[in-house]
Parts: structure tokens; sequence; C-alpha cells
């Protein structure tokens, strides 16, 4: 009679502390059931009192074994999450390396054309600087080439440097000219005209003004 | 001997044809952009004020040139240009001291004693222009042209013979001067040498088949050789070529004329008259003609209308 109810109140206090256990891991139901009254178990002998604690001891390992268990398997499925998200940060940071690669190799490879480009600049500069007097001469040489009227029209050309970008173009342009491909010049000075514009007006105006050159000496031909 | 001939004319000349017309605008334009990029540039001002002289517009030409020349005041080829606008537009004294300003900022600019030559000789101070020639020719012995020039302006003076070997030094230099070559001949008949004038005659029209100056010339000196229906038929191809002219009617009326063809003289006479109705020995003529053939009356309408125009300084 007295085992039956030591018995119960040990049930009553493993299912208050897996109640407790389990209302502590979040989604237990709240149903409590009532624990029996203490006073009802006095007089209990030594065995039963080892008994006892031997059964509450192993419950109580039953129960953290199932707490461990739960941990167990909250930590696996946090490790698989991060095994997941790490491989897709290995993923993400493995793509954009290579495309970060991709962007330097193209970045040298741009720097290399921009090199050559600053070479042939370079080299354009001194062709220039060779060819600036030259500029000049060439138009006064158109007006004499011309008739009598046209030597008496001829006017002085500049003999300003005029710069750079296009020596050439504008030894291209002094060819055609001199070789009468005077529509070809005049295509030739409009060039250069373009791309001189905005960086080099010096230049720019000199070829406008060989347009106007070599068109007034077409109009005159024409004329003639 | 109606002295016609044709100069190397070196002043701007207005009208360019369509195609030029286009190349004309298209040349401002450039200009107008030179000038945008440089508002400094006084060469773009200087070379779209011949454009303007091309096409006529000298006041707008001029005052290009003026820019021209305050931005660059030793600038000689401006004060040229401008003193070719200047003449083109009538201002010919205007123009003799802009060619004097572009000698004083370039003494050896033998182009401005060319056209200060020009001018003169245009204004009938021949001696003047001579000495301008002379001095273009000296800075410019390749210069074909100064020694045509200077050759009109021997003639201009009186002097045929250094005339004409002023016009055989520019043929030498280049000798398809055709005009070098007709103002040899018109030299040459006033030295009386008629065949050698007729052979310059014949050398211009061969060089220029449609050279109206050259054949109503030839006409003139093949009647001077008493060869007048060669002559007629000179001056029929002048008037072919150019019926607006008035001298080819007033000599091929003489040359009627002078082979007793009355009617035919009076109506060539007739046509001079209609072109130019100032012409005081077309009109004398006709009344010569007119009498001939008992047309009395007629006549002295004709000697009176002469005696008028002598009168109002014609």
């Amino acid at each position: 009679m007295r085992g039956a109810k030591i018995r119960r109140a040990l049930i009553a206090s493993a299912v208050v502390l897996c109640t407790v256990l389990t209302v502590s891991m979040g989604a237990a139901p709240s149903i409590l059931a009532q624990a029996p009254a203490v006073e009802e178990v006095e007089g209990i002998d030594k065995a039963a009192e080892v008994e006892i604690e031997r059964r509450f001891n192993e419950m109580r390992r039953e129960i953290l074994d199932d707490r461990a268990d739960a941990i167990g398997w909250w930590l696996s499925g946090v490790a698989l999450l991060l095994t997941i998200l790490a491989i897709g940060v290995a993923a993400g940071g493995y793509l954009g390396i290579k495309r970060l690669q991709a962007i330097a190799a193209e970045a040298g490879e741009s720097v290399e054309t921009a090199r050559g480009y600053a070479e042939e600049a370079r080299k354009m500069v001194d062709e220039m600087r060779r060819h600036g007097e030259d500029a000049g001469q060439l138009l006064r040489g158109m007006g004499s080439a011309g008739s009598g009227a046209a030597q008496v029209m001829a006017g002085e050309d500049t003999t300003r440097d005029p710069g750079r970008v296009g020596a050439s173009a504008i030894a291209e342009a002094r060819q055609l000219a001199d070789d009468g491909q005077i529509d070809e010049a005049i295509e030739r000075w409009r060039q250069i005209a373009s791309v001189a514009a905005g960086s080099n007006d010096e230049l720019a105006a000199l070829a406008h003004k060989s347009v106007g050159d070599l068109s007034e000496h077409k109009s005159r031909s024409i004329a003639s | 001997m109606t002295g016609q001939q044709s100069r190397a004319y070196s002043l701007p000349r207005a009208g360019l044809q369509r195609e030029g017309l286009a190349d004309a605008r298209a040349a401002l334009a450039a200009y107008e952009q030179a000038i945008r990029l440089r508002p400094d540039y006084a060469e773009a001002y200087s070379n779209r004020g011949n454009v303007m002289c091309n096409l006529g517009q000298y006041e707008a030409a001029i005052a290009d040139y003026d820019e021209a020349t305050r931005l660059r005041p030793d600038y000689a080829e401006a004060y040229s240009n401008r003193g070719n606008a200047k003449a083109a537009f009538g201002l010919s004294r205007e123009a003799i001291e802009d060619f004097g300003l572009a000698i004083q900022a370039r003494p050896d600019y033998g182009v401005a004693y060319f056209n200060r030559g020009l001018v003169k000789s245009g204004l009938g101070a021949y001696e003047e222009a001579a000495a301008d020639f002379s001095e273009a020719v000296r800075l410019m012995p390749e210069f074909a042209s100064a020694y045509y020039e200077q050759g009109i302006a021997k003639a201009g003076l009186g002097l045929q013979q250094e005339a004409v070997d002023e016009f055989s030094w520019a043929i030498r230099l280049d000798p398809r001067y055709v005009e070098a070559y007709n103002s040899r001949g018109v030299a040459q008949v006033g030295l009386g040498r008629f065949e050698a004038a007729v052979a310059d005659f014949d050398h211009a029209i061969r060089l220029r088949p449609e050279y109206v100056e050259a054949y109503n010339n030839r006409g003139l000196a093949k009647a001077k050789l008493g060869r007048h229906g060669a002559a007629l038929a000179d001056y029929d191809q002048a008037i072919g070529l150019e019926p607006e002219r008035v001298e080819p009617f007033y000599n091929r009326g003489a040359a009627k004329e002078r082979q007793g063809d009355y009617e035919g003289a009076i109506a060539d006479y007739d046509q001079a008259i209609l072109l130019q109705p100032d012409d005081v020995e077309a009109y004398r003529n006709r009344a010569v003609a007119k009498a001939a053939l008992g047309r009395t009356a007629e006549a002295r309408g004709d000697f009176t209308a002469a005696l008028e125009l002598v009168a109002r300084g014609g």
C-alpha cells in the first residue's frame, strides 16, 4: 500500500520534472498534474530510498539523455544550416574571386592598350612638331599654284605651331592637295578639325581655315 | 584701231558659277569655324575677305581685311587684298593707299607693287604704273603678268616697241599667255607691222578659238593689209561669238563702207548705236554712208546727233 503511494509520488515527481523540463524546452502542453502531499511518504525504509534514488537517477539520466538527444538534433540542424551557409558563401566567394580575376585581367589588357595608344600619341606629337612649320607653308604654296589672280589673292598663312595630334593626317592632307586631289584634301582637313575640336582648338582652327582655303581655291578654279 | 585688248584681270571677280558658289559658301562656313575657335586668327579673316570679294561682297570683304589688319598691323597681304577689294568697289585712290601700306609693311612685296600698278594703269597713270611694274618685275622676275602689264603701260605711253618687248618677255615665260599674243599684235599694228600682228592674232586664236578680241583685232590688221573680205569674215566670227560687243559691228560697218556696201554699213552702224547710243563715230560714219546713198536729211540728222554728243562730252 505504502509502496504504491511512493510509486505514485515518484511518478508524479517525475512527471512534474519532465513537464518542467519540457516546458523549459518550450514545446510541451501546459497541463500540470497535481503532486500528492509529502506527508504521505513518511516512514520509508532505507532500501526503498535507495531504490527510489536509483530510479530517480535512472529517470534523470533518461531525461538528460533525451535532452542531450534534443540538443544533438538542434546542433545537427544548426550544423547543417551552417554547412549549407558555408558552402554557399564559399561558392559565392569562389565565383566572386573568379570575376575579380577576370576584371583584373581585362583591366591589365586595357592598361596595355592604353600604353600602346600613349606611345602612338607620343610618336604623333613628335611627328607633328616636325611638320608644324610645314603646315603653314602648304597653304601659301597652294595660293601660288593658281593663276596670277590667285597669287594676288593668296593670304599668308599662320606660321604658329599647330600643336599636337594628327601630324600624319596633316602630312596626308598636304600631299593630297599637292597632288591636286582637293576634295580628298578637304575631307582630311575636316577630319583633323573634328579630331582636334575641344582638345586643340588652335589646330582645329588651322584645319577649318585650310578647308576654307581649299574650298576658296576650288571655287575660283571652277569660275575660271 | 579700236584698241580692244584683253588684260590679265588680277582684281577679284564677282559672279562665280553655281559650283563655284557652293564651294565659296563652304569656304565661308569653314572660315567662320576657324574664327569662332580663334577670334584672333587674322589670316582667316583675310582669306574670308577673299571669298567675299569673289562673291562681289566688297564691303563685307573690306570689313574682314580691316579686322585682319587690326589684329596684325604688319599684315601686308591683308592690306594688299583690301586694296584689291577697294579697287573693285571703285575706290581706286584708297586702294592705292592700301597697296602703299602693304609695301610699307613688306618692302619686298612684289604683288603689292603689281596691284598698285594695275590700279594706276586703270586710271591712265601709265608713268607711275610703269614704275610699279618695274619694281614688280625686279622682285618677281618669273612673274609673266608683271611683264605683260608693263607692256600695257608702255603701250599706254605710246612706247609701242618697248611694249612689244615686254609682251615678248611675258610670252617667253608663259608660251600659252594668250592675252600677251593679242596685245603684242595690237602693238605691232601700232608699229605698222601688220603681218606680224596677224601672226600674233592667229596664235592667240589658236590658243583660244573663242577669243572675240583677237578676231576683231585680226580683222582690223587684215583690213590694213587691204584684205577686206578676210577682215569681214573675222568680224562675222567675232559678232557670232559675242553679239553684244559694239566694236565688231562698228568695224564691219567701216569695212563694208570701204567696199561700197553702204546699206550693209548702215545696218551695222545701227546695231553699234543700238548697243552704244553715245557712239559718236558710229553716228558720224552712218551719216557719211547715208549721204553716199543720197539720204541727205537722215545724214544731217546723224551729223547733228554726233555733234550734240560731242558737245555733251560724248
